[in-house]
């Protein structure tokens, strides 16, 4: 069981991606936007953290990835990315800002939990 | 003056998925004229007009394409840098979020660039702004392995002459541009993908994206449809 940070603007997303991580025994805090999700970060030190890259209000997802791997508390958590923009570039972008994986919006169960077990040790 | 646009995309080799179209500029009406008015507007020190030009061209398709599909790569030359390089900066970072991280900038060399501290600045910034950057025709103008470690762009183009090397062994400069391009995470993409042989080639020596006429030639619109290739 892992303790485990999803910062996302979209309630329904936000949700449907709590659900599949409590529903396989995680602890799940949220943030709705890139600042709250890189102070959670910072204050609750999470195993692992699922970052939206399209939020409006504020830094968007590769700010907030960049940030987090400028800060030496936080630049050791892994990311995975979780979007709506699934071109090639955009993955090859993500990946090259900090993250671990980049999963396109709408996910599926198998492939987060999947990167669950994969990224959280 | 007045230029049109055309399409070229930029695929995976090992399965033709696209990547990103790179934007080009055409003579309207005059289809094989760009080469003459690359060289003609260099030699004029006008060729800024043309790379604003295209960024508005890129800034307009990027804004209709509302299904977000689309990612382009256009060029700026040099000389574009050399003479109004803060400003061009400025058009970029001006656009929106959602338009700027849809484009790459292929800083393309056929000049030497006057200020090396720009360029760094240049870099950076565009970065942060989620504006990929990319080193354009690697083997055949000023840059070397060198400039791919001091920018560490998101990709490295590598010239034709180079590519069809390939095709004869091993070749020394492209290891090194091999080496310097991995050891910044820069994808590197074959030009002149013109014969089926070169691409089993291509993906053997780690370089997994290409252009060129083999692939599609550039259109006037984007519009490519992956296909198989064939040896034979």
């Amino acid at each position: 069981m892992a303790n485990i940070l999803c910062v996302d603007d979209s309630p329904t997303d936000l949700h449907y991606l709590v659900q599949i991580l409590t529903n396989a025994g995680h602890q799940v805090i949220t943030a709705t936007n890139a600042k709250e999700g890189i102070d959670a970060a910072l204050s609750k030190k999470p195993a692992l953290i699922f970052q939206d890259i399209v939020m409006p209000e504020g830094d968007n997802g590769f700010q907030a990835i960049r940030k987090l791997r400028q800060n030496e508390a936080s630049k050791d958590i892994p990311i995975v990315i979780v979007s709506t923009k699934g071109q090639e570039t955009d993955k090859i972008w993500g990946m090259r800002q900090g993250a671990a994986r980049y999963l396109v919006k709408p996910v599926k169960a198998d492939e987060v939990l999947a990167a669950v077990n994969e990224l959280v040790a | 003056m007045k230029i049109s646009v055309a399409f070229q995309p930029v695929v995976r080799l090992d399965n033709q998925a696209l990547l990103h179209y790179e934007m080009l500029a055409r003579v309207p009406g005059h289809p094989q004229a760009h080469r003459e008015l690359i060289r003609h507007t260099e030699a004029a020190g006008i060729i800024y007009l043309i790379d604003q030009q295209i960024l508005r061209h890129a800034h307009r398709t990027l804004r209709e394409d509302t299904r977000d599909q689309l990612r382009l790569a256009i060029n700026v030359s040099a000389d574009t840098l050399n003479r109004i390089g803060p400003a061009y900066l400025a058009q970029v970072l001006a656009l929106p979020w959602a338009i700027r991280s849809r484009m790459m900038i292929e800083i393309t060399e056929t000049a030497p660039l006057r200020d090396l501290a720009f360029i760094d600045h240049f870099v950076v910034a565009l970065e942060q702004a989620d504006v990929a950057v990319g080193l354009d025709d690697l083997g055949a103008g000023h840059f070397t392995p060198r400039e791919i470690r001091r920018w560490r762009p998101t990709m490295v183009k590598i010239d034709g002459g180079l590519i069809e090397d390939l095709l004869y062994g091993p070749n020394r400069e492209l290891e090194a541009i091999k080496e310097a391009a991995n050891d910044c995470q820069a994808t590197l993409i074959a030009e002149y993908v013109d014969v089926a042989e070169k691409i089993p080639l291509l993906l053997a020596a780690g370089i997994d994206y290409g252009q060129g006429n083999l692939i599609a030639p550039a259109q006037s619109q984007p519009a490519y449809q992956p296909k198989e290739f064939s040896n034979g």
